[in-house]
């Protein structure tokens, strides 16, 4: 029961087999002699919105790396509770009494209504940790889309069936409502009766929830491509030569996925990146004291937010979208960097 | 009255939304701190002045309210929706209520001033308070005339009967312990062996505990003393049910009532309409009034919606109020500030205590050094903070509230009302004393935004002072059920309690006496002390309320102070508001809140 | 037609009935007793078992599902709480009410929501779309791009709270969100939903935008439209003749689908907005360990899903007479 969409999502494969793709792309004439690659890699430098997003998401991972860095030279860290270590800032209730949340010359960011954390200190934390989580759920869901969706793309027969199946189920699956039942019950495999719950095992839960609902679409695109390659010429002539079906996968047919892999990879680490977030904010991911973006937003949702301190929820509101932007805007460069013919 | 149980979200929630009250950034701090006296004047007025009523004491009608009027419907908004309406499944105060107005029992609190501050224990469908003759041994009740359940049928000393005998069914499992307790003269849960399946399978309790020998007598026979009983027998869980009408589980979706309003429809979490109970006779009945023609409740009214909602006092909500919801946090400042809007409101102090416990049954926490160390190094600022600041909770000295008699106001031994912060110094000195420093302390903490809040603020206030803290997370549904396990593994935890009635026998005798030590019991310190039990047993045995009040203090501070078995945190505090047509609006002490009994529409 | 209808439910049954495993097995998974919930302060191990054999969760996992299907497909008279008849979810644990009369109390609250949202960011969507399709490389294409690629790139749990702290807590401009039977009251129905509504489809309709104006661009490149502009028809009529309705297909799908999710529940946004809608059910159903409750969510979330992509892919051959139906 696939739907007819599906070949829509199968995106035609880039060739890359030598002079072959000059076939196909027009604009390559000129450059013969040089690799798909390198023409991409070309043709995205041209790109000026591209390479900005690149730089800005370049810098989010650059922040996330150096969080501990950064927060050494400043001199705080987003545990210290300086509701308690400094209560002349707060009134009894948590709420900074200085204006826009207490931004000062010594809190960039101002404090936290609450528990008063440092708001600069605990983003770029919160940033670490939101990356973290959705790198890694990006490269299982990379991997198993590629074992999956190429497996059943190339090896085809039973395979296929089985694989399609399963990926129209999870597919079926209300993945929101998923995430939030499943939580507690991953956490729960992994708690120790006397110590306090590691925040690995909360990050391990989110990375693996997400990883199960997260590999189908991908593991589609990978089967629809391999599918159409399957037909292809050049395979059919490695095939009559004599090659083995692995020699054939890793030589012929992985290079070839290579371009939607990376286009919705793309897509995919800004959409986890947003899961993660939205997981924490119904309170089912990381939660206090460890930061993490979505965690920030659940506390700006609060009334005590809401109606003291607005200034406090664009920091996390206003780092998230400029993330989300630049990485969509270089999803979109890296599609159209492989494929020219997009319109844009 | 134990924050506890499946009702423990509902009741932490409510507090949750106190963690909203915001004392305005821009506006710097909070400036009602006069205020504070008055709660505390309000509350203080309290219980030494409660007697038992006698028989013209217990005759109605009640004393009219000053400028009532009768007629007009009245909007209530509530948060949540009713979960239990079986007199025998309330406990929790949003049910107790809604109790007062559908629900009789033998006794009640009549109130005596027009401020909500003076009462009296009086006979509710019983003539009197009741009377006994031994010490509080055998108690002896008599029926009034003439009165009458809604459907029309006359309440008798059988209905009483099986009332008492169905508090021992399985299915009656929220409800208050206190009296199946003392007739089977059992500490916890124990009391249900003594009638299994309740009154439904033909067995009854026998002659010598419970006593029905006319439709009009009831005596209860206990096997030790419990001049306790009026007050016990006023709470909505000991109301009476109709043994014809009982139809076990369903009868909490739709009882037989005995109040002044009757249930006209129920729509579990949207709707409730109470209209008036034609069976109910003004003249058995010293408490309650019938002024208002029809409450018209609503569910799902968070604290904000509600408040905005009376705020802007428009239309029919003119004539709104809720029973339970408090002014929430983010209009609390503003309210207060604003005379006008003062007017339209009341405050006062919930019978709510907070207090950390320190696990006794841990070999570790035996050394007192350690637990002082607890005691001094434990920050409440964040348990304030939480729930919103002090316009919401007061730092606490002892385990008695300011609404229960014999609360000192000076005790204070860890110094927690100067150095709410905590005190790492002193509490490092101690541990290096008792040279644990760097030991590890297991924290349990309730899994609501709050308690994560403040368990991580508490976590590094103790860490400062030398404790490798482990918070560990405990849902909150099942989050008294944990704690009140003997072998959980939580060296600390935070638990709330309020008295069932005025008096501190329901707070010491429950959470201290170490004989009560049971999986599920509520002495979650799990503290054994031999001085403790022995004055528990000599403090029950006192009649008169004022001097028992001040022995019990005297136990608190023991407690407090050389047992170290909990650190108080918190006193919970609320403030409420109507719209300008209600009338009649107090804060009574005794409910907790606003009392709806004397509502009238202007 | 039919046979394609017919194999589709098939499908779908069997999806949904995979599922009800998984969530049966989730749940047995959970950290929590709901007995325990239920057996209140003064619990003893009787009571409990009591409770649990009341619940029929002292049977083992394969006869408690045995009794949920049975249930399901042919009713139930044996709760205390009354006749259930089909599709029995049973009743709740927390709540006592029939799982069946929630969800459908809780839905109009969800289908208000969704219907009023989709509305909106459809046509406001198609509509900024195909303008900026129209006027491609203009000044409007390029303001239009630029703010719906940021607008996508929202979250609700970024606009909703900013929005309420905007509109109604600071301003006092518009009523807290709340649900109103519309029947009862209309204008306060829609006063309510407002925001939750603007919020939802500011989102949605950023990404209806960027997909109806590349379809289209997509579709004008298309040789019969190209075929049609050569032979002297009107952009114009082109545009709204030919490229219109191919470009429809994309969109169709991603609104089936969007409908079909937003059904079963929008989850963040009713918690954001504290509708009492199905997706806070749901949460609710997981916080309190609520397994009929739970299970009942998850299936009629499940069935909105694949129920809207039947309805999708036979749309298709309504817009596309190419796309047989095999």
């Amino acid at each position: 029961m696939t739907s007819p969409i599906e070949t829509e999502d199968g995106a035609e494969p880039v060739v890359a087999h030598g002079g072959r793709a000059a076939a196909t792309k027009p604009e390559g004439e000129q450059l013969v002699g040089r690799s798909p690659g390198q023409l991409m890699w070309a043709r995205f430098k041209r790109d000026r919105s591209g390479v900005v997003s690149a730089y800005v998401v370049g810098f989010y991972f650059l922040i996330g790396l150096a969080a501990p860095l950064i927060s050494k030279l400043y001199g705080k860290n987003p545990y210290t509770v300086y509701a308690d270590e400094r209560p002349e800032l707060f009134d009894s209730a948590g709420v900074p009494l200085q204006p826009n949340g207490g931004i000062s010359g010594e809190f960039w960011f101002g404090l936290e209504p609450g528990n008063g954390y440092d708001v600069f200190t605990k983003l770029i934390y919160g940033i670490r940790t939101s990356l973290m989580i959705s790198v890694a759920v990006t490269v299982t869901v990379v991997l198993t889309g590629i074992l999956l969706g190429v497996t059943a793309g190339y090896v085809g027969r039973r395979a296929d069936f089985v694989i399609s199946r399963v990926i129209d189920f999870l597919l079926a699956f209300p993945s929101q409502l998923f995430f939030i039942a499943s939580m507690p019950v991953v956490v729960s495999l992994f708690v120790s009766p006397r110590d306090e719950t590691p925040t690995y095992v909360r990050v391990v839960a989110l990375i693996v929830v997400q990883w199960f609902l997260g590999w189908m679409s991908l593991a589609r695109i990978l089967r629809g491509t391999s599918l159409s390659l399957r037909e292809r010429e050049f395979i059919e002539a490695a095939k009559v030569s004599g090659a083995s079906p692995w020699r054939i996968i890793r030589k012929e047919v992985l290079p070839n996925v290579v371009t939607p892999l990376l286009v919705q990879t793309t897509y995919l680490l800004p959409n986890f990146v947003t899961i993660e977030a939205g997981l924490s904010f119904l309170g089912v991911g990381i939660v206090e004291p460890t930061p993490d973006w979505g965690q920030m937003f659940s506390k700006a949702s609060t009334e005590l937010v809401l109606q003291n301190d607005i200034t406090y929820m664009f920091f996390p509101g206003v780092s998230m979208i400029i993330f989300v932007v630049a990485f969509n805007l270089l999803g979109d460069s890296v599609r159209d960097a492989f494929d020219p013919k997009t319109a844009r | 009255m134990s924050r506890g149980g499946r009702h423990a979200y509902a009741a932490i929630s409510v507090l949750a939304a106190g963690a909203l009250v915001l004392t305005g950034c821009s506006k710097g701090g909070s400036d009602k701190g006069n205020d504070n006296k008055k709660d505390k004047e309000n509350a203080q007025r309290q219980q030494q002045s409660i007697k038992f009523g006698d028989a013209a004491a217990s005759t109605g009608p009640a004393a009219e309210v000053p400028g009532a009027k009768s007629g007009g419907t009245m909007e209530v908004l509530q948060r949540d929706s009713y979960a239990h309406l079986d007199p025998g499944q309330i406990y929790v105060s949003d049910e107790g209520s809604l109790a007062t107005l559908i629900h009789r029992g033998l006794t009640g609190y009549k109130a005596t001033s027009d401020d909500g501050s003076k009462h009296e224990v009086v006979g509710d469908l019983a003539t009197d308070s009741g009377t006994t003759t031994d010490g509080g041994k055998t108690w002896k009740y008599t029926l009034k005339d003439g009165i009458k359940f809604a459907d029309g049928s006359p309440i008798t000393s059988k209905d009483v009967r099986h009332t008492f005998e169905r508090m021992f069914a399985p299915f009656i499992n929220q409800g208050p312990p206190y009296i199946q307790q003392w007739l089977a003269d059992t500490p916890g849960a124990d009391y249900r062996k003594l009638l299994k399946d309740g009154p439904y399978k033909g067995k009854h309790l026998s002659d010598d505990i419970l006593q029905t020998p006319d439709d009009k007598t009831i005596v209860f026979k206990f096997k030790s003393s419990h001049p306790d009983l009026p007050y016990a027998l006023a709470m909505a869980g000991y109301a009476v049910v109709s043994a014809k009408g009982d139809t076990k589980t369903k009868y909490d979706r739709a009882p037989v009532t005995t109040g002044p309003y009757k249930i006209e429809s129920f729509k579990s979490g949207k709707s409730m309409v109470l209209v008036k109970n034609t069976n109910w006779d003004p003249k058995t009945d010293p408490i309650r009034h019938q002024y208002v023609d029809k409450f018209n409740i609503t569910f799902n009214q968070q604290y904000e919606a509600s408040t905005k909602t009376l705020l802007a006092d428009t239309g029919a909500d003119q004539a709104g109020i809720s029973f339970n919801n408090q002014v929430d946090a983010g209009n609390l400042s503003k309210v207060l500030a604003d005379p006008k809007l003062k007017s339209r409101t009341v405050s006062g102090f919930q019978p709510y205590v907070g207090q950390m416990n320190i696990n006794m049954s841990h070999p570790a926490l035996k050394d007192k050094k350690i637990r002082q160390a607890i005691a001094y190094a434990l920050p409440i600022t964040p348990f304030v903070r939480a729930y919103g600041g002090t316009d919401a909770m007061e730092v606490a000295g002892g385990l008695i509230s300011p609404t229960v008699s014999g609360y000192d106001a000076s005790f204070d031994p860890f110094g927690k009302k100067k150095k709410p912060a905590g005190d790492p110094e002193k509490a490092k000195a101690l541990l290096k004393e008792a040279g644990k420093v760097g030991m590890k302390l297991t924290f349990g903490y309730i899994n609501t935004p709050e308690g994560q809040q403040y368990s991580t603020a508490m976590a590094a206030g103790l860490k400062k002072a030398g404790f490798d803290v482990q918070r560990q997370e405990i849902p909150a549904e099942t989050y008294y059920d944990q704690v009140s396990k003997l072998d959980n593994n939580y060296d600390i935890f935070h638990t709330a309690w309020g008295a069932d009635w005025p008096s501190a026998s329901t707070v010491i005798p429950p959470l201290y006496d170490g004989r009560g030590i049971a999986d599920g019991a509520q002495n979650y310190s799990q503290v054994n002390d031999p001085k403790v039990n022995a004055d528990i047993d000599r403090i029950n045995k006192i009649t008169d309320p004022v001097k028992a009040a001040a022995e019990w203090e005297k136990v608190d501070q023991y407690l407090v102070k050389d047992v170290v078995n909990e650190v108080p945190t918190g006193y919970y505090k609320q403030t409420q508001i109507a719209g300008s047509k209600v009338g009649g609006m107090v804060y009574d002490d005794v409910i907790g809140g606003v009392d709806p009994r004397r509502l009238f529409v202007k | 037609m039919l046979r394609f209808l017919i194999r589709r439910t098939l499908g779908a049954a069997v999806i949904l009935f995979l599922l009800s495993i998984v969530a049966f097995l989730l749940f047995f998974g959970m950290p929590r007793d709901p007995g325990l919930l239920m057996c209140g302060k003064t619990c003893t191990p009787a009571n409990l078992a009591n409770i649990h054999h009341v619940l029929g969760l002292d049977k083992s996992i394969p006869e408690q599902y045995w009794v949920f299907l049975h249930n399901l497909v042919l009713g139930s008279n044996g709760f205390d709480q009354g006749p259930c008849p089909a599709p029995c979810f049973g009743y709740s644990y927390h709540t006592n009410e029939a799982v069946w009369g929630t969800l459908m109390d809780r839905l109009p609250t969800t289908v208000s929501l969704t219907l009023g949202a989709a509305v909106c960011f459809l046509f406001v969507g198609l509509g900024t779309g195909m303008l900026s399709a129209w006027k491609r490389g203009t000044l409007v294409d390029k303001t239009v791009t630029a703010g719906a690629m940021v607008l996508s790139s929202m979250q609700i749990y970024f606009l909703g709270p900013l929005a309420l702290a905007a509109l109604v807590y600071q301003s006092h401009l518009f009523d807290k969100p709340a649900y109103n039977d519309f029947t009862a009251n209309p204008a306060s129905w829609f006063s309510g939903l407002i925001i939750p509504w603007v919020i939802l489809s500011t989102i949605f309709a950023s990404q209806y935008t960027r997909m109806a104006r590349s379809s289209m661009i997509e579709q004008l490149q298309e040789e019969h439209v190209r075929t049609a502009r050569a032979k002297g028809m009107s952009r114009k009529y082109v545009f709204f003749r030919y490229a219109w309705r191919g470009s429809l297909i994309p969109i169709v799908t991603i609104f089936g689908i969007d409908l079909g999710s937003l059904l079963g529940g929008a989850i963040i946004t009713e918690y954001t907005f504290g509708l009492p809608g199905l997706g806070k059910l749901a949460v609710e159903s997981v916080f309190f360990s609520d397994l009929p409750l739970l299970l009942g969510v998850m299936l009629f979330s499940a069935a909105m899903i694949l129920l809207f992509n039947i309805i999708v892919d036979a749309c298709y051959a309504f817009i596309d007479p190419r796309v047989r139906l095999s």
